[in-house]
């Protein structure tokens, strides 16, 4: 048996990078240690339940996906959070080139992640949190379900440079809609009914900078749990803000994710040291949007108009284009969009001619009309991602695919130099 | 049932006639059946005497966890563990065995009281746990802060 140490884990946007892993008979996973329960299950469960390939061979399948692209007027070229930063560069370069739309999940769901654009130059990362930070405010996170390891690896739990005691000198505040699993470690835990949220994190923004609570019933807190909160906030030099994807709305979304960024604002401005990370969903879905903001200024949705990249999230995003008959192909690259779509436009995304690349089977790699298999990210094939906090991790294979699948790199490269 | 167990709900239950059968008291021998150091069936009026028929059932049933948990008094359901790693990384004693653990680390070495393998924890060393008799510490660290509820100090 062969043990590998220092595994990057692409079970979720943390990336743990000390799983071990035991391997025997150079393929089979016997063990893999550290890792929680979705990472395990990725990397243990992924290579038994593999997609398979629509035609016979992958050149073939390549060839006939060159001839869908090049014939269609607005193909569309989606996905991307579980790809490496390489591969999204490709999905980016396809679509330059054949005038298409690129998009990303975050037009359908993750709406936080589009924040990156107004916390990019103040935001800190993970290893910051740990040394440093001791309050911690999740918004909208259930830990118990979501990002397991982030308490116990990046955040609460660690002894930092400075907090040198850990759980002890770190206060822990959760905003959610229900009382979660994880509201068990939190001192202050606030439960919201959906449509209150704006009107909550005003009244936070205002007791933080007026530093008194404002009078005035709520239903959130008591006075005197606000004076122990604010007490807590007034004691504590670096507050962290974490938000996830929890958010009952998608019409106020954007609006909710920008107070809160103002919150972080109005700490800063009263002395205290702050940050904003946003818990991305999947491996490498701050990648996903940190590489076309660099690239084009914008996160996803992205309409290339002779080469030129125009940015109107409401209108170009590929729901509203699918609705709007404007899309007649579709490159996906590893992601659900069809369980994702409302029903009537997953119907319009069934009657274009779809090409799939990915691992898994899904209802999308099953109404696809092309579907070419590739190696598993993190797993067989190696690359570059961004960690939540937008720092890049190195992934690096440890076992070797199959002899016929190839990695997503080598297959969006061979469509770009085959599109006329 | 989900009652926490303590030497006065075992005591209630029992004959509380101090007939010493068992060589102690019937409060002391409530707290040495929770220590694990003596068995129910050591109670002898309790089995023998038909009018304890109910209370034995009761004590039975609620001494059941207690007989389930490990030496140290805790029970870990492996169904209910996610594995998010917050029992290793609190734990003093792993950290006093591991410095790296407290930095947020999943240990490898075999030395440390538990690790996560496969999504699920794994006692390694129980003889290390701050709850291990003799010297039995009341540390309940691991159970304040697991997400799924999975560990239960039954004691």
């Amino acid at each position: 048996m062969k043990r590998i140490e220092n595994i990057v884990c692409t079970g979720c946007s943390l990336t743990c990078n000390d799983l071990v892993i035991d391997i025997e008979n150079e393929n089979k996973i016997v063990n893999v240690w550290g890792s929680c329960s979705h990472g395990t299950k990725r990397i243990k469960e992924m290579i038994t339940n593999r997609l398979k390939g629509s035609e016979t061979n992958i050149e073939k399948a390549i060839e006939r996906a060159v001839e869908i692209l090049s014939s269609a007027k607005k193909p569309l070229i989606y996905g991307f959070a579980n790809s490496s930063n390489e591969a999204i560069k490709l999905g980016l370069e396809i679509a330059r080139k054949i005038n298409g739309i690129f998009d990303t999940p975050p037009s359908i769901c993750h709406y936080h992640i589009p924040m990156i654009e107004e916390i990019e130059t103040k935001k800190l990362t993970f290893e910051d949190v740990l040394d440093k930070s001791d309050f911690i405010m999740y918004f909208f996170v259930d830990l118990s379900n979501t990002h397991l390891r982030h308490a116990s690896k990046y955040a609460i739990y660690p002894r930092g440079e400075i907090i040198k005691t850990g759980r002890e000198s770190r206060t822990v505040l959760m905003v959610d809609y229900w009382e979660n699993d994880s509201m068990k470690i939190a001192h202050h835990k606030i439960t919201l009914t959906p449509g209150e949220e704006l009107k909550f994190i005003k009244k936070l923004r205002r007791t933080i900078a007026d530093k008194k609570v404002v009078s005035g019933k709520d239903v959130w807190l008591t006075i005197e749990s606000w004076l122990l909160l604010l007490d807590d906030i007034k004691k504590s030099s670096f507050i962290s803000i974490f938000i996830g994807n929890h958010i009952l709305t998608n019409i106020m979304a954007a609006e909710i994710y920008r107070e809160i960024v103002k919150l972080m604002e109005d700490i800063m401005s009263i002395g205290l040291m702050s940050t904003l990370i946003p818990l991305a969903e999947n491996v490498n879905s701050m990648g996903a949007a940190i590489i076309p903001y660099k690239m084009f200024k914008a996160t996803h949705a992205i309409d290339f108009n002779n080469g030129n990249p125009v940015y109107e999230p409401s209108i170009t995003n590929a729901a509203m284009k699918l609705l709007n008959n404007e899309v007649d192909a579709a490159l996906i690259v590893e992601s659900d969009l069809y369980t994702h779509l409302p029903l009537s436009i997953a119907r319009k995304l069934k009657e274009i001619p779809t090409i799939y690349i990915g691992e898994k089977r899904t209802l999308t790699s099953k109404i696809a009309k092309i579907k070419i298999p590739r190696s598993i990210l993190g797993i067989e094939d190696g690359g570059k991602v961004y960690r939540t906090d937008g720092v890049e991790v190195e992934l690096t294979p440890f076992i070797n695919p199959p002899p016929s699948i190839e990695s997503e790199k080598t297959i969006l490269k061979e469509i770009l130099q085959g599109i006329r | 049932m989900s009652v926490k167990l303590n030497p006065m709900v075992i005591y209630k239950l029992l004959p509380k006639t101090n007939c010493k059968e068992c060589g102690y008291t019937c409060m002391a021998f409530s707290i040495k059946l929770l220590q694990k150091e003596v068995k129910l069936e050591d109670c002898k009026p309790l089995f023998r005497e038909e009018k304890y028929r109910e209370n034995r059932i009761k004590l039975e049933e609620i001494l059941r966890p207690l007989y389930e948990a490990a030496e140290t008094l805790i029970r870990i359901d492996d169904e209910k563990c996610i594995g998010c790693g917050n029992c290793i990384i609190a734990c003093p004693a792993n950290v006093n065995i591991d410095p790296e653990v407290g930095k947020g680390k999943n240990p490898v070495s075999d030395e440390v009281v538990f690790t996560v393998v496969n999504g699920k924890i794994k006692v390694l060393n129980i003889k290390k746990c701050r709850r291990y008799p003799p010297h039995r510490t009341n540390c309940r660290i691991c159970e304040q802060v697991c997400l799924s509820s999975a560990i239960k100090v039954v004691a």
